[in-house]
């Protein structure tokens, strides 16, 4: 009773394109994150869907109707803003229970499903506090609590969990996950922290410059990126630029200002090809300097259960490699191996590796 | 390259205790984070170093010398705030030789000095451009540069990544910590997220509610927490309660609640103790049936997560306990619903007595 679709959506303000020929569909209980820098035309995406803002281009469908003519209040969604607010005079459970209560819901039961999502968000303790009370990550949960029990089938989330402090959102965003499955909503939620899009997402659509880039299960966006774009947003891949020295059957040998790596993974490249490789920091292995791969340790950087190296080649390549291996001390050399199925090639984007690498990071 | 030296500080506003009595020693050329939750006195503390707020009680010392009661331009500190807090209508060039013009510095050295900074972090291609134009990143780039180009050489920096996008975040960090040591800087930075704490800083004050938990480097704070506070803070743990059943020479046999006993280096523990065992998700392994470990635990797959690098599964015991295990990817996927069997090497086990106020009040990060 939430299926959600997207056709053809565009959106500019003056000589800024937010959104360009958006298409997306979310099947009834999914939950479906956007995931992009600042300024992708994310926020712009769920406003458009709310009705709070019209599309220049392109249709809404939610339910297979179409809800173009449709003013907020009848589109069975509920959006949570960036920037809530809380009724400063009302208690937290009034505020949780104010939707309901203006719906029509009995005060009783009103407040029953309110004390339950304040209980979601481990704050049914402070349900007779008042909102100057709270910290502002608290005041965030009341909102979220607020928003998830309107009774709509649509959820649409904008950076719901971007006050909490790390401690709290670390466990909360799984327990929010089961309770939208529970409850059999649909969520679109909308941030730019990978970590939280994985915890939620049975999807994740990466978009960027108002275009979907990719969309996939968490899984396929991790393993099987597109483009460096998404490489580079989802995982920590050392990019590097390279030319495609020889193709065989099975591989293709790039090299790297010398450095020669060989590639297992699908795809069509031809000899002196310009390329981009990528592989993840975890899949360098390290071991003694042996002539192969020899690089120099320049630094070694705490990483929980590992150590994070940056490693420079004779060349002056740098990357980074994850190691649980103990000993290794800075200036040290050691070899590198990587397996061939890990090693990503990528075609080089338009503007070169740089600036795709900027448009991520926001650092050139 | 200042050495910073707190001695029993405290600040009250109104009922609240912002600071109880904190003593700490920040080294000369050290990086040093604070971390804790909101409201647990992080900010407060560095604007007692700053001189931008008054103790009640106790001494700030800064390279020896009494700082308590000189103003902020008598320290030689650098300010760096969330809010990237440049002046839009100026240059970037101007942002940053504001500073040395307003004080009548020589100017020749002062513009010598602020050019070769940005040389050194790269930035001085952004010299002609407005605020307006630059990215998050490359703004706080920017305000940190202002923020030295007096000849500041203790650089305190307020939750400086903040307002950051998550990737910008993660590039900066690294480019923070290399410019510190590059410069021969004094840095402390204050954060409330964990893995910026850890990745950059030599070591990590860990606060709550006005009290330092904890001084201590990266390693030691993960691998040897002092306490369950920080054990849990610090990444997350699953914990398991036991009695001290036997003590033999440097070991100790515990029983735990779901019945298993487990053996473990731990010194000053005696019969009868009540304890708790604090295991990291990372530090389970998945155990097949022919293999017999001393210690494991059988269970039901009730959550999987898939996050990247790896699996994170929540574990239903039998005992009706949910341990969390993050598995690396790479293995065999465990699917829901599936029985599995888990266990832990002893070494990686951290034991504490068990806390007095409860383990929910221990680990409480908002008070």
């Amino acid at each position: 009773m939430g299926s959600l679709r997207l056709s053809n959506v565009s959106k500019r303000f003056g000589k800024v394109v937010a959104l360009k020929n958006m298409s997306l569909e979310i099947s009834d209980g999914e939950y479906v994150v956007v995931l992009g820098p600042t300024g992708a035309g994310k926020t712009t995406l769920l406003k458009i869907i709310a009705g709070l803002l019209k599309q220049d281009t392109g249709e809404i469908y939610i339910d297979g109707v179409k809800v173009d003519d449709y003013p907020p209040e009848e589109r069975n969604v509920s959006l949570f803003f960036q920037n809530f607010a809380l009724f400063p005079h009302m208690t937290i459970l009034e505020n949780v229970a104010f939707g309901l209560k203006v719906r029509g819901y009995d005060s009783r039961e009103a407040e029953n499903r309110a004390l339950e999502a304040l209980r979601l968000m481990h704050l049914d303790n402070r349900a007779y506090s008042y909102p100057r009370e709270l910290s502002g990550g608290m005041q965030q949960r009341v909102a979220l609590a607020r928003t998830i029990i309107t009774g709509a089938s649509i959820l649409l989330l904008d950076e719901p969990l971007s006050q909490l402090d790390a401690k709290i959102k670390s466990e909360l965003q799984y327990e929010l996950r089961d309770f939208v499955k529970n409850l059999g909503l649909t969520a679109l939620h909308v941030t730019n922290d990978v970590e939280e899009a994985l915890a939620l997402a049975d999807r994740i659509a990466i978009i960027n410059r108002g275009e979907v880039v990719q969309v996939g299960t968490p899984f396929e966006m991790v393993e099987e990126p597109k483009d460096v774009f998404v490489a580079g947003f989802m995982t920590d891949m050392n990019l590097m630029e390279g030319i495609v020295e020889e193709v065989s059957t099975n591989s293709v040998i790039v090299d790297i200002g010398n450095i020669k790596l060989r590639s297992s993974r699908k795809g069509s490249f031809r000899r002196g090809e310009m390329v981009i490789v990528g592989v993840k920091s975890k899949d360098f292995k390290v071991q003694k300097a042996d002539g192969e791969l020899v690089c120099r340790i320049e630094d070694s950087i705490f990483s929980f259960k590992y150590r994070k190296l940056i490693v420079c080649f004779d060349n002056g390549l740098r990357v980074q490699v994850k190691t649980d291996k103990s000993g290794l001390e800075k200036g040290a050399y050691v070899s590198l191996r990587v397996d061939p199925n890990d090693v990503y090639l990528f075609p080089c984007p338009k503007g070169g590796l740089r600036a795709a690498i900027a448009e991520i990071t926001g650092v050139s | 390259m200042p050495e910073v030296k707190l001695v029993d500080v405290t600040k009250r506003f109104g009922d609240v205790h912002a600071l109880r009595g904190v003593s700490l020693t920040v080294k000369d050329g050290e990086y040093v984070c604070i971390l804790g939750p909101s409201g647990c006195g992080k900010s407060t503390l560095l604007r007692i170093i700053a001189g931008l707020l008054q103790p009640d009680s106790g001494s700030i010392y800064i390279d020896g010398r009494d700082v308590t009661y000189k103003p902020p331009e008598e320290r030689q500190v650098g300010f760096v705030f969330q809010n990237i807090a440049l002046f839009p209508h100026m240059d970037s060039w101007s942002n940053v030789t504001y500073g040395p013009v307003v004080k009548c510095m020589d100017r020749d050295t002062a513009y010598k000095a602020v050019r070769e900074l940005m040389v050194i972090l790269n930035i001085a291609k952004y010299s002609g451009l407005y605020p307006y134009e630059l990215s998050g990143g490359i703004a706080q780039m920017i305000a940190i540069v202002r923020a030295l180009a007096t000849g500041a050489k203790l650089l305190l920096l307020d939750e400086p990544l903040g307002a950051l996008d998550p990737r910008v975040r993660v590039n900066l960090k690294y480019e923070l910590r290399r410019m510190v040591k590059d410069l021969n800087l004094t840095a402390i930075h204050v954060t409330h997220n964990q893995e910026e704490a850890l990745t950059v800083a030599d070591r990590i004050v860990v606060m709550r509610s006005g009290i330092v938990e904890g001084f201590d480097t990266p390693e030691n704070l993960y691998w040897r927490p002092k306490n369950l506070f920080i054990a849990d803070f610090i990444g997350k743990v699953n914990i398991m309660r036991g009695v001290i059943s036997r003590v033999i020479g440097e070991k100790v046999l515990i029983s735990l609640t779901n019945g298993q006993l487990v053996e473990l280096h731990a010194e000053g523990f005696s019969e009868g103790d009540s304890v708790v065992l604090a295991i990291r998700p990372e530090n389970f392994e998945f155990s097949s049936d022919d293999v017999m470990q001393d210690i494991s635990l059988t269970g039901v797959v009730a959550r999987v997560r898939f996050m990247g690098e790896y699996y994170r599964y929540d574990v239903r015991t039998e005992a009706g306990e949910t341990i969390i295990v993050n598995y690396p990817v790479g293995g065999d996927v465990k699917k829901l619903g599936e029985k599995v069997r888990i266990w832990f090497n002893p070494e990686t086990v951290l034991i504490y007595p068990y806390p007095e106020k409860g383990i929910e009040k221990e680990l409480m990060v908002e008070i």
